[in-house]
C-alpha cells in the first residue's frame, strides 16, 4: 500500500459577527509568518491544497486558509434559508478582521484571489495596517459584467456545473488536467446560490476605480500577480490597476489563469516564492 | 473546418460522453459568413449541417467573425483566446436565442466546441 498523511489541519472556528453565529472551517500548515489565503468566488479553500503542502513555504510561513461561510464546509449563519446571499465589501472585510481576531493572527500576509484579490485591494485602502503584506492574485479594481450570472439560479439549469462550465475556460489549457478538473470540481460542489452571490461584489459592488489611487504602499507593501490566460481579471486589467497605485509590485505569470495556485500549484509556486522572500526580508 | 473529423474526435471522447447524457439542443455557429447548425442529440452529435440557412430551427446561436473563430478554434492558442466567454467580453463572439438552454448544456457545449481544435 502506497500512503501519506499531508501536514494539513482543518479546524473549525467559532465568532459573532453584526448579531450572527457564524462557524467557519479553515486549513492550516507550517510555522513562522502568519500567510492568509482567501479562495476566489464559489469554491473554497481546497484551492490552496499545494501551497499547504509545500515545504518551502511552510518552513517559514504559517499558510492558513479558510471557507467563507456559505462555502466548502463552512456553514451559512442561522436563517440563511430566508435570505438571498449576496457578498459585499463590508461583510467580505468584516468576516476576514474576525476571522484574523479569532485566531489571533497579528499582521499575517494576505494574499487572495479573483474575489479574493479584490478585496485585497479593498484591505489596502481601509486596513493596510493590520497586514504584513498584501498579495492580490488576479487582482483589480472592477470587472465588467460580459455574462450574468442569475442564471446559475434558474431552476432548470444544474447551478454547480453550469458554474464550473463557466469558470474552466479561465484556466490555461496546457496546465495539468488532473489539478483543472480538481478546481472545477469544487465548483460543482458549491451551495446554490453562492457563486452568484459572490459575484455579486466582483461585478456590481466591489467597484474601487475611483479609490484604488488611495493605496498607501508605504503603510504596507502591494504585490498584484495576474495569470497570462485569465480573461476575467486579464493583465491588462491588473496594469491599469497598478498603473493608479504607487508602488504597487506587479508581475505577469506565463502559463497561468484565473486559479494559478489550484490550476497549477507547482507553477504557481515559483512566482509566489520571490515575493514572500521578499516580505520575509531576504537579501536579494 | 472537416466536421466529419469534428464529430468523430467529439463523439469518442469519453468527458464529453459523460455530460452530453441526456443533452439536446441545435446549436447555430455563425463563422463569419458561413453557418453551421449542430445537433446534439442523446449520445453525442447527431449530425453537422451547412447553411446557407433560411430561418433555421435552433436553441441558440453562437456568432462571430472568421477571425474570431479561427483564432479560437487554433491549435496554439494564445492567452484569452481559449474560450468563448472571453470573446463575448471582447463582443468578438456573440450569443443569441434561449440562454436558458445554453446554460443548461454549457459544460456540454465547451467540451464540444474544445474539439473544434486541430490537435488530436
Amino acid at each position: 500500500m502506497n500512503s501519506m498523511l499531508e501536514p494539513i489541519t482543518g479546524r473549525y472556528v467559532r465568532f459573532d459577527l453584526a448579531g450572527r453565529s457564524y462557524r467557519v472551517y479553515f486549513e492550516e500548515a507550517g510555522q513562522g509568518i502568519p500567510l492568509l489565503c482567501l479562495h476566489t468566488a464559489g469554491a473554497d479553500s481546497r484551492q490552496f491544497r499545494g501551497l499547504l503542502n509545500e515545504p518551502r513555504i511552510t518552513d517559514r510561513f504559517r499558510v492558513i486558509a479558510f471557507d467563507l461561510p456559505w462555502h466548502g464546509k463552512s456553514s451559512p449563519p442561522e436563517n440563511w434559508q430566508r435570505e438571498t446571499y449576496r457578498l459585499t465589501s463590508t461583510m467580505y472585510c468584516d468576516l476576514i478582521l474576525t476571522f484574523m481576531a479569532a485566531l489571533g493572527l497579528e499582521r499575517p500576509v494576505v494574499m487572495g484571489c479573483s474575489i479574493g484579490g479584490r478585496v485585497c485591494l479593498n484591505l489596502a485602502l481601509d486596513h493596510a495596517a493590520n497586514f504584513r503584506a498584501i498579495v492580490g492574485v488576479q487582482c483589480a479594481a472592477s470587472t465588467p459584467r460580459y455574462y450574468d450570472p442569475a442564471w446559475l439560479a434558474h431552476p432548470e439549469v444544474n447551478g454547480p456545473v453550469a458554474g464550473a462550465a463557466t469558470v474552466m475556460g479561465l484556466m490555461c489549457p496546457d496546465n495539468p488536467e488532473d489539478e483543472r478538473w480538481e478546481t472545477l470540481w469544487h465548483y460543482m460542489q458549491g451551495g446554490p446560490g453562492i457563486f452568484g452571490g459572490d459575484l455579486y461584489f466582483y461585478q456590481v459592488e466591489g467597484d474601487f476605480r475611483e479609490r484604488v489611487k488611495e493605496i498607501d504602499t508605504s503603510v504596507t507593501p502591494l504585490f498584484l500577480l495576474t495569470g497570462e490566460y485569465d480573461y476575467s481579471c486579464s493583465p491588462q486589467d491588473t496594469l491599469q490597476t497598478a498603473a493608479q497605485i504607487d508602488g504597487a509590485d506587479v508581475r505577469i505569470m506565463p502559463g497561468l489563469g484565473h486559479f494559478p495556485m489550484s490550476e497549477n500549484p507547482q507553477a504557481f509556486v515559483a512566482e509566489l516564492l520571490p515575493v514572500l522572500a521578499e516580505i520575509a526580508g531576504d537579501e536579494e | 473546418m472537416d466536421w466529419k473529423h469534428f464529430m468523430e474526435k467529439a463523439n469518442a471522447d469519453p468527458v464529453l460522453a459523460r455530460q452530453v447524457a441526456g443533452s439536446s439542443f441545435r446549436l447555430l455557429l455563425g463563422w463569419g459568413d458561413d453557418q453551421y447548425l449542430i445537433t446534439v442529440h442523446d449520445a453525442g452529435i447527431a449530425n453537422v449541417k451547412s447553411g446557407p440557412f433560411v430561418m433555421p430551427q435552433c436553441d441558440f446561436a453562437l456568432t462571430g467573425s472568421a477571425d474570431a473563430w479561427a483564432r479560437f478554434a487554433s491549435a496554439h492558442l494564445a492567452p484569452r483566446d481559449q474560450d468563448i466567454f472571453s470573446f463575448f467580453r471582447s463582443r468578438e463572439i456573440l450569443l443569441t436565442g434561449d440562454t436558458r438552454k445554453f446554460y443548461a448544456h454549457l459544460m456540454c457545449l465547451k467540451l464540444m466546441l474544445g474539439h473544434l481544435r486541430s490537435r488530436t
